[in-house]
């Protein structure tokens, strides 16, 4: 295949519609007055007013927290608990590998997979930016692994934007082993959206999000697939090359077609089941789907990560 | 299996064509990259049971399809165990008589008899050969020979319409009979609505002999009901009608309303319960028309309405011109005459009389004349000679008695233009004369034109004339001059010749005692009153007030006329046929001049729609014949079966094959239909 030049543009990846559609719809006011603290729940304890649960009382406990009106009418020592509000840190680790450049044929990488990813992963940067969040940002795959920490601040986007926009897909994604590597480098209390189709072997088992998860991070994955990925809308005997190796296999995809949507729909709903085995929250994707509602539920559980860890 | 067009089975080398394509469609394939191959490979491990299996069959259909397609196009069909074996030789009947046109709901039986031909006609397979005739008499599709080609044989068939005039069902089935005679697969196909008056011995005959088998389509209604106008009679004052109806049970005859039409002025109406009913009306003068409606008038409309011609009452009008008036009554010329008209004696109502002096004659008292006796008449102006002779070209007729004013030579030259024949001498016979006979007679067996009746003495007996003084007409001289009384001495006594289109008669004796003893004969009225019809053109015989559309009529005129009927004008002359061929009133002219009119009417034996039993049908049809339904098309009595159809319902069938298989009846569906929405699973809260 030939070298997908020219790079995505600022303009290509930046989507403002679809920024103001993810603002309107999740974020749920202006930021915080107080520093560190935002408008995303921690899974700690902690000072705030929001009345999260009773816990015995254990020594070393403070005693402001302790509820007297309780103690005066049971006679037992219990302690109110608060959640914590505290900011967000994000990091959206996208999958760069070869076979995101799938629909690379007819417009360049400006109507490939990788560019969904790296559209949608762009308005989420923008919208978490807004509230005040940290986003950085991971390319698993590529000519190159890029890390960009995170960090806050209207000038990230930039910086986002330009990471996005100068990756080159290629290779496979290894997504296990560039979750370990972002679990790694991040402490708790971060949500790391994934970006990626999942093709790759031993993806489907959304290994990188259990390691996630059992790092203390909130894993959010985003399964994108191509229309024609889902449909098979070829009608002739075609000769179908695959992206990330040397095979290749001629077919008539009409008497295959029906078996051959079973099998993505079975791969979808598999990686769907997966996830939600997890806890981790997920979102399927085709490039003909309206993206805003499923990006939007998935920014809704990034403000609450304990929760969605608890589902 | 056999096929109209062979030649294009060439078609079904195009079976050929998917085949290739299937063989070499896999060498140009399109290459598409794709993210992984993993899911294309279980796609194809999952429907690699089937795929080889579905591929053929997808071959077997694109095959098929355009085979039958092939096969359509060649007009297969096959053969049944009922038609004869190889091609067949057809005579195609169609019964047009006026019954076929009887219509209920829309039904006709001579549109469902043609379709049933037609359908045999559409059956047709190479080799067949055809000839199409209607059960008229005389029909030219009898002359028009076999045809291999179903097309003119068609449009044959189409063309042919209801037709007035005898029809004789057995004729036509026992000459379509002799037609086949000794050719292969002989077979006639008689389309019919069975009416029984169509097969009864005094309308069709019956067709008994052997030969070719006879297949009787009936496509004639069920249980036909009808009414028709069966008579209309003038009488003096009234006209009455009556009505026929044939179908209903007794007693379930509805009533039923008759409309006369006189013109568009006079219009009468009569309930009527049974089958007779009076309209009493003051006639108008001369021929009239009239037209009696009938309603309801069941299943066949063309004897609903039916014309008629009335004649009223029309006198012979006879001027007398009286040419030596006399003070003494009894011995005036025209005594006997006079009192022949008197009132009371059988020609008082037939004629209308008017009687005028020579001398007070002017030429306005001739017109509207039918006939005009001069009695003795003297020398006349040459303006009145005009005259007379100018209404003698017009038609009317003109009587001359000899008498004493013709003593002279000058007076017969002056009369000539108007005389039958030139007066050539007097012979006076005298009682006295021993050397000959005092009186001659009449040669009886010499009667001839209106006086040949009297030949039989029981008409009036003329042999008792005696003849004492005679004028001798040059009969030879006369070139057209027609002798028709003769004496036994061989002299002319009444001859005529034609001027114009009417006649001029001289009698060479006396209209009084003078000449002859003619006047006081009993015979003198019949023959006076004959005379005069036929000097006013009124002796032929009269004119049937009712002829039958299609057959032949007698025209009692001795010159061609014009008949303008509802289809036209036609021509007619002494000695030819003359045949009404539609419903109307027809009008007979000489010229500018209106003789009569007679109106004509649909056989009255086929308003009667009574069917005779398809078992008696085929009895008279003899050996062979069978009876089948207008709707069984060309099935039982075909001998090929078009198998189109079947081979239609196969195409279908394998282009829906073809469709499911190949798949592209398929829409290409969305992830949704595939149970995925986006974001989330379906059903996940």
């Amino acid at each position: 295949m030939s070298p997908l030049a020219p790079m995505l543009t600022r303009a290509d990846l930046f989507d403002p519609v679809l920024v103001a559609r993810l603002s309107r719809r999740e974020i749920p006011g202006p930021p915080s007055p107080y520093p560190h603290r935002g408008l995303h729940r921690s899974a700690r304890r902690g000072a705030s007013l929001e009345f999260s649960e009773h816990t015995l009382y254990a020594r070393g406990d403070d005693l402001r927290h302790l509820d007297w009106k309780f103690l005066a009418k049971t006679d037992r020592f219990l302690v109110k608990r608060y959640e914590d509000e505290r900011l967000q840190r994000a990091v959206l680790l996208v999958d760069a590998s070869r076979s995101m450049v799938y629909g690379a044929e007819n417009g360049g990488l400006r109507s490939s997979k990788y560019h969904l990813a790296a559209r949608l992963a762009a308005a989420l940067a923008a919208c978490l930016l807004r509230q005040g969040d940290a986003v950085g940002v991971h390319l698993a795959g590529g000519e190159e692994g890029v890390w960009l920490p995170p960090r806050s601040g209207s000038a990230q986007l930039g910086a986002v934007l330009e990471v996005l926009g100068g990756a080159r897909p290629a290779g496979e994604a290894a997504l296990g082993t560039a979750c370990r590597g972002v679990g790694e480098r991040l402490k708790r209390d971060a949500a790391v959206f994934v970006f990626s189709d999942f093709l790759d072997e031993g993806e489907e088992r959304l290994e990188g999000a259990r390691l996630l998860r059992a790092r203390g991070l909130a894993p959010r994955v985003v399964h994108l697939l191509h229309a024609e990925e889902v449909d098979l809308p070829f009608e002739n005997t075609t000769r179908f090359l695959d992206l990330e190796g040397p095979a290749n296999l001629v077919l008539d995809p009409l008497p295959l077609r029906r078996a051959y949507r079973e099998e993505i729909s079975a791969f979808v709903r598999g990686l769907a089941r997966q996830a939600e085995a997890l806890g981790v929250p997920h979102a399927f994707l085709s490039g003909a789907d309206d993206p805003a509602p499923a990006l939007g539920r998935l920014l809704r559980r990034a403000q609450r990560p304990h929760r969605a860890a608890r589902r | 299996m056999d096929f109209l067009r062979p030649a294009l089975l060439w078609g079904l080398l195009g079976i050929a064509v998917p085949i290739l394509i299937h063989l070499l469609g896999r060498r140009r394939v399109r290459t598409v990259p794709i993210a992984t191959l993993r899911f294309l490979e279980r796609a194809r491990a999952r429907a690699s049971a089937h795929l080889k299996l579905r591929r053929l069959l997808l071959l077997l259909a694109r095959a098929a399809a355009l085979g039958c397609l092939a096969l359509l196009y060649a007009g297969p069909g096959c053969r049944q165990g009922a038609g004869p074996e190889g091609p067949a030789t057809w005579v195609l009947l169609l019964d047009t008589s006026p019954s076929m046109a009887a219509s209920r709901d829309g039904r006709v039986p001579l549109e469902d008899g043609r379709a049933a031909l037609r359908a045999i006609l559409g059956a047709a397979i190479p080799g067949d050969r055809f000839l199409f005739a209607t059960t008229r008499d005389g029909d030219p599709g009898w002359h028009q020979g076999f045809s291999a080609d179903p097309a003119p044989v068609r449009r044959r068939l189409d063309e042919a319409a209801i037709a007035f005039g005898p029809h004789r069902i057995g004729a036509a089935v026992e000459t379509a009979r002799a037609l086949l005679e000794g050719l292969p697969g002989g077979r006639v196909a008689l389309a019919t609505d069975l009416q029984a008056s169509a097969w009864s011995e005094r309308g069709a005959g019956s067709a008994r002999g052997a030969g070719a088998p006879v297949q009787a389509i009936d496509a004639g209604l069920a249980a036909p009901r009808n009414a028709w106008v069966a008579a209309i009679d003038e009488g003096e004052a009234a006209v009455r009608v009556q009505v026929g109806a044939s179908g209903w049970p007794a007693g379930e005859v509805p009533r039923r309303t008759v409309h006369l039409a006189l013109g568009d002025e006079r219009r009468l109406t009569a309930f009527l319960e049974g089958t007779e009913t009076s309209f009493r009306f003051e006639p108008p003068p001369g021929v009239y028309e009239g037209e009696v409606r009938l309603e309801p008038g069941g299943d066949l409309a063309l004897d609903d309405r039916v014309a008629f011609v009335g004649r009223g009452r029309a006198a012979t009008r006879v001027l007398l011109v009286n040419g030596d008036p006399w003070g003494f009554e009894i011995r005036d010329e025209l005594f006997f005459v006079r009192r022949a008209f008197a009132p009371g004696t059988r020609l008082a109502g037939a004629f209308q009389v008017r009687e005028v002096r020579l001398g007070d004659l002017v030429p306005a008292d001739l017109a509207e004349v039918d006939a005009v006796l001069f009695a003795n008449p003297g020398p006349l102006g040459p303006e009145l000679v005009d005259a007379v002779r100018r209404r003698l070209e017009e038609g009317a007729g003109v009587v001359v008695t000899a008498g004493d004013r013709w003593s002279t030579y000058e007076s017969a030259q002056g009369l000539e233009p108007i005389l039958a024949a030139p007066v050539r001498d007097v012979v006076t016979l005298r009682p006295d004369d021993a050397s000959r006979r005092p009186f001659e007679v009449l040669d009886l067996a010499g009667l001839a034109g209106p006086a040949a009746l009297f030949r039989d003495r029981a008409a009036g007996d003329l042999s008792g004339v005696r003849v004492e003084r005679y004028w001798l007409p040059e009969a030879r001289v006369g070139e057209g001059v027609d002798v028709w009384m003769r004496l036994e001495n061989g002299a002319p006594l009444l001859v005529e010749r034609r001027v114009g289109r009417g006649r001029t008669l001289l009698l060479g004796t006396t209209a009084d005692r003078d000449g002859a003893d003619l006047c006081l004969q009993p015979a003198f009225l019949p023959w006076l009153e004959r005379v005069l019809l036929h000097a006013a053109g009124r002796l032929r015989p009269p004119l049937a007030p009712w002829a039958t559309a299609g057959y032949p009529l007698e025209l009692p005129y001795d010159v061609p006329v014009a008949v303008d009927g509802p289809g036209g004008r036609l021509f007619w002359a002494p000695g030819e046929r003359f045949v009404p061929p539609v419903p109307g009133v027809y009008r007979i002219r000489a010229g500018e001049t209106f003789l009569d009119a007679f109106a004509a009417r649909i056989d009255p034996a086929e308003s009667d729609l009574t069917r005779l039993a398809p078992e008696e049908v085929e009895a008279r049809l003899g050996p062979g014949a069978g009876t089948a339904g207008a709707a069984a098309g060309a099935g039982p009595f075909s001998g090929r079966r078009d198998v189109s159809a079947w081979l239609a319902a196969a195409l279908l069938g394998a282009l829906v094959l073809e469709a499911v298989l190949s798949g592209r009846w398929r829409r290409v569906r969305g992830v949704g239909e595939l149970g995925l929405e986006g974001g989330r699973m379906k059903g996940e809260g």
